[in-house]
């Protein structure tokens, strides 16, 4: 049972998250990490390392690709990219995700 | 993309690639996940912190990195390979610790397997296989027994054959062949084959494709001139180099030319495997012989009509027999006297050596008992012996199913490396054809390890690892066991005694199957012995014998091959290193289809003869074969010059001799030939000894000798009528060094008489009754082999089982010997302990060796299926044996320390 800390995801929305995060461009760990804090207003504070087994896991179902490449500084890091598994997986998660949040609120907006 | 491939593939792939690249992957993490850490002590550090206050945020932020790398590391795969990995070293480790346990387990089975492949690839190619031929279930072969003729030799007469081509409705094709031997007389070297006279309908009977050319046909037979043959694969090969412009190329047979119109595949070896010729024949419809029931007919049955519904049409078209031909005996056949037989092609291939088989596939599955038995026993004990191992293991939290799996890893090792090694034994025994000669067994040379055997091994070595792993399991005992067992090793708990009691049984049942074989082995090597030391009625050592086939053109009169005969032995007398040569018709053990018999019965009746007429072997000789074959003279002499000018004279040998003449003088009386009345009453002028006739296990043959021409001039009309005209014999040529040293110059000798004779099947008569005993010797190898194996399975097992009881009852023992015991009295106890599994077994062995020998019967020479000696010698041995077993671990015994003993429990 994970924490229910404010801020800490559970595994499958954190992988909804970091395929939304590289719908825009390849990106490497950390910053997906600092888009989705970006993205949120820094109200999910990702617990950085639990980052890593996400992208091995998403890695691993083929949604996601990684090579490695030179940062602007000059560094190695390994970027990860989106599948085209991964889009249909994401559109798929995020339409998911809506109907389970409209559900969940429509039942905590009855009144009495 | 991998949308095409499978999940379970997919994942799969992803196991195998992620062990492969674990170390590097796990490098890339590593260094991965310190450019996130350096990334956010940069950020840290610009938005103010200090260079230290920055890393340890950032390291805080991260979170634990070993904890996420090992999500990681499960995330990505790979594991359960990993876990096996572990598991095949740990057991393999397990397995080195424990080196006479390992290695007499995997001999063991290596042994099972073995002997279990082996005799399946064996039966299944000479029993279970089809013939290689189309449809071949519906191949059968045609005979007929005739009670009435007294002929022994079923098959098919001209007349038999021509009347069910007429009006049987059963088979779709039919054809007959006979066998036969000639000299291939072209080019430079003549040679002897084995052919076969054929209808050319035989080939459409086997649907038998040629590999070059066409096969005979029925119009073939309407041309005048040469033969149109065809040849076989080996002989195309071997002596007109795989020429494929043989085709129409004539080669000379007999002296006569024939034409080649075909070549048969490599595979082909219908009637024998050394067939080398086809020759198409006609049957004579016209005027077909009856009584000669030389043939053998081959047809095939039409759709839906079994073998006894062809046998009953044969049967009803026999009546007709007197249609087709005038001979008196067709009605007489034709009315009962014949009976036809419809039998299974590939049974009559097959069947007299299902015994042989049948014995042999028994002494396997011994084997393969035994070794099973064996192997459970060590790996019970063994368990045992873990139990405390276990139980940490399980106070650990190890569950059945880890240690299930741990156990099968190590039993599946074990039985892997047995497995392979079996198959290994069995490939190279197969590979020697177990040493059998072809022909000596049926379809002996479709041989092969096919994959049907790898899988049987395979298939062996699972079950083997299953029913271990189940053995281990069991004796380690249930969870509840725990306590006692990390107290004490476990080693009063009650399952173990039931254990003891399943382990002697076990080894009570291998001596039993281990005594079977070893009597069954000594009955076979004493008739072995017996055999080889049989005083064979001459001298074999250094005596070169070879075969000479005159045809019939050139040699037609008698005298001709005659002098030819002597010529030879003339001139190989002359060679340097040859003590005599001789000629006689029939060698003794010379490997012939069917040899000449007669019919002698005494003439002018003497008080004392036998009116009977008795059946013996025609055999011709020059006066000095006798005396070169050291045949002793019992009786009067042996022939003289002038012996055939005279009046007819012949020697008698032995056993003829005194059946003729019930042990009185037969020198000086008369015989005459039994239904020639045209021929002359033989004078008796010497009794030689009896030699054997074919096989030396079948005993001596009755026979009497003719004599020779013996002058060089001798014509046609200064030698009488005789009953038969020795044109083919046998040379013998003693030496004083190597037989086969003269044989060079013997065949340049024959060649200059007449190039076109072939000096055929050239032996030594050591050869000859080597090759008499090979059968016999073979089997009693094998028996021996499999019998040394248990016996040695079963020692290791008793010693296993006293041992292990003896280091049980340590306590015990030292409690005795505190009490006032003598060492002695220890172990007399372990020793009757083990005595009495000793004797259990040996009571039921005794049982099975009696049944066994009974089985054996028809292979044993003059030992008897109760043979005293092997029934008591071989059972006291044993005794012996497994008392001995027993004495090192019961002398242990008695040498216990009684304190060590008392403190170890």
């Amino acid at each position: 049972m994970p924490d229910a800390g404010r801020g800490d995801l559970l595994q499958g929305t954190l992988d909804l998250l970091v395929l939304k995060a590289l719908q825009v461009e390849p990106m490497h760990g950390w910053g997906i990490t600092e888009r989705i804090q970006q993205w949120s207003g820094d109200v999910l504070q990702v617990n950085q390392g639990s980052l890593y087994p996400a992208l091995a896991r998403l890695e691993r179902r083929g949604f996601i690709r990684a090579e490695w490449g030179t940062t602007e500084n000059n560094r190695q890091a390994r970027y990860y990219s989106l599948s085209s598994a991964g889009r249909r997986e994401l559109a798929a998660e995020r339409a998911h995700w809506h109907r389970l949040s409209a559900a969940v609120n429509q039942v905590l907006d009855v009144t009495g | 993309m991998s949308l095409g491939i499978p999940l379970a593939l997919r994942e799969l792939l992803m196991e195998v690639r992620a062990l492969l690249h674990r170390r590097t992957r796990d490098r890339e993490l590593d260094s991965e996940m310190r450019f996130h850490v350096e990334m956010q002590t940069a950020k840290n550090l610009a938005l103010g912190m200090s260079p230290e206050e920055a890393e340890r945020s950032a390291l805080v932020a991260f979170g634990s990195r070993e904890r996420y790398k090992e999500e990681v590391r499960d995330a990505r795969g790979g594991r359960w390979i990993e876990q096996l990995g572990r598991d095949v070293r740990l057991a393999v480790r397990g397995l080195r610790r424990a080196p006479s346990f390992t290695g007499t387990a995997i001999a063991s089975l290596a042994l099972a397997t073995a002997a279990a492949v082996s005799l399946f690839t064996l039966v299944d190619t000479v029993l279970l296989r089809p013939l290689p031929y189309t449809d071949s279930g519906r191949l059968v072969g045609i005979g007929h027994t005739a009670a009435v003729l007294g002929v022994t030799d079923p098959g098919q007469s001209e007349a038999t054959f021509v009347l069910q081509r007429r009006h049987a409705r059963s088979f779709e094709e039919s054809a007959v062949y006979w066998e036969n031997e000639i000299s291939i007389t072209d080019g430079e070297e003549a040679e002897r084959i084995r052919i076969a006279l054929v209808t050319p309908s035989l080939f459409r009977v086997l649907d038998a494709k040629p590999h070059i050319g066409r096969v005979p046909t029925d119009a073939d037979l309407l041309s005048d001139g040469m033969s149109e043959v065809v040849i076989s694969h080996e002989l195309w090969v071997r002596r007109y180099g795989a020429d494929s412009s043989i085709i129409g190329r004539t080669i000379e047979t007999n002296r006569t030319p024939d034409v080649v119109i075909g070549v048969m595949p490599a595979d082909f070896d219908f009637p024998s495997v050394g067939t080398q010729l086809w020759m198409p024949t006609s049957i004579d419809s016209a005027n077909p012989l009856v009584r000669d029931l030389f043939m053998t007919g081959v047809a095939r049955l039409r759709p839906g009509v079994s073998p006894a519904a062809a046998e009953r049409e044969l049967a009803s078209l026999l009546p007709r027999l007197p249609e087709l031909s005038t001979d008196a005996t067709a009605e007489v056949l034709g009315e009962g006297g014949l009976r036809p037989h419809v039998t299974a092609l590939h049974d009559i291939i097959v069947g007299d050596v299902r015994p042989a088989l049948v014995i042999l596939f028994l002494a396997a599955a011994l084997v393969v008992i035994v070794a099973w038995a064996n192997v459970a026993s060590l790996c019970a004990v063994r368990a045992e012996r873990r139990r405390r191992e276990v139980a940490v293991a399980r106070a650990l939290g190890a569950g059945t199913v880890q240690l299930a799996r741990a156990f099968f890893v190590e039993s599946l090792l074990v039985a892997l490396a047995g497995g392979t090694l079996g198959l290994w034994l069995a490939w190279l025994a197969v590979g020697t054809r177990f040493g059998f000669e072809i022909g000596q067994l049926p379809r002996l040379h479709e041989l092969r390890l096919g994959g049907a055997s790898i899988v049987l091994a395979t298939v062996l070595a699972l079950v083997s690892a299953f029913g271990l792993t189940v053995v281990s399991l069991l004796r380690v005992g249930r969870l509840g066991d725990l306590a006692p067992a990390l107290r004490s090793a476990g080693r009063r708990t009650t399952a173990s005694r039931e254990g003891q009691r399943v382990q002697r049984t076990l080894v009570a049942m291998q001596l039993a199957l281990a005594l079977t074989l070893l009597v069954a082995a000594s009955m076979m090597l004493r008739s072995v012995w017996r055999l080889q030391h049989v005083d064979p009625g001459f001298d074999p050592r250094n005596v070169l014998v070879f075969e000479l086939n005159p045809p019939a053109r050139g040699y037609l009169q008698y005298p001709r091959a005659a002098r030819l005969h002597l010529e030879l032995t003339e001139r190989l007398r002359a060679i340097p290193g040859v003590l005599g040569a001789e000629m006689v018709s029939r060698a003794p053990l010379a490997q012939v289809e069917s040899y000449l018999h007669d019919r002698l019965v005494v003439d002018d009746g003497a008080a004392t003869a036998d009116a009977q007429p008795r059946r013996a072997m025609v055999n011709f000789a020059t006066p000095g074969y006798f005396a070169l074959m050291e045949i002793p003279v019992l009786e009067g002499r042996t022939f003289q010059p002038g012996d055939l000018a005279g009046s007819a004279r012949m020697i008698l040998s032995e056993g003829l001799g005194r059946t003729l003449f019930r042990g009185g003088q037969a020198v000086g009386q008369r015989v005459r030939f039994e239904g020639r009345p045209r021929l002359p009453s033989y004078t008796v002028v010497g009794v030689v000894g009896d030699v054997p006739g074919e096989a030396l296990a079948k005993g001596r043959v009755p026979a009497f000798y003719l004599p020779t021409v013996d002058d060089l001039r001798a014509t046609p009309d200064s030698i009488p009528a005789l009953p038969y005209v020795p044109r083919e014999g046998a040379i013998v040529v003693r030496t004083t060094g190597a037989p086969f040293a003269v044989l060079p110059e013997a065949r340049r000798i024959l060649r200059e008489l007449d190039a076109k004779i072939p000096l055929a099947k050239a032996r030594t008569m050591e050869q000859a009754l080597e090759r008499s005993t090979a059968r016999m010797r073979l089997t009693t190898i094998l028996l021996a082999v499999a019998a040394g194996t248990t016996v040695l399975l079963g020692a290791i097992g008793i010693f296993g089982v006293v041992s292990y009881t003896v280091s049980l009852r340590a306590p015990e023992f030292g409690i005795r010997l505190a009490l006032g015991a003598t060492p002695a009295q220890l172990r007399a106890i372990v020793l009757r302990q083990g005595g009495i599994v000793v004797g259990a077994g040996i009571l039921i062995g005794l049982a099975g060796a009696l049944a066994l020998a009974r089985a054996l019967r028809t292979m044993l020479y003059e030992i008897a299926p109760h043979d005293p000696i092997s029934l008591v010698v071989v059972p006291l041995a044993l005794v012996a044996i497994a008392m001995l077993a027993s004495w090192l671990p019961a002398r242990r015994a008695a040498a216990t320390d009684p304190a060590s003993a008392l403190r170890s429990e």
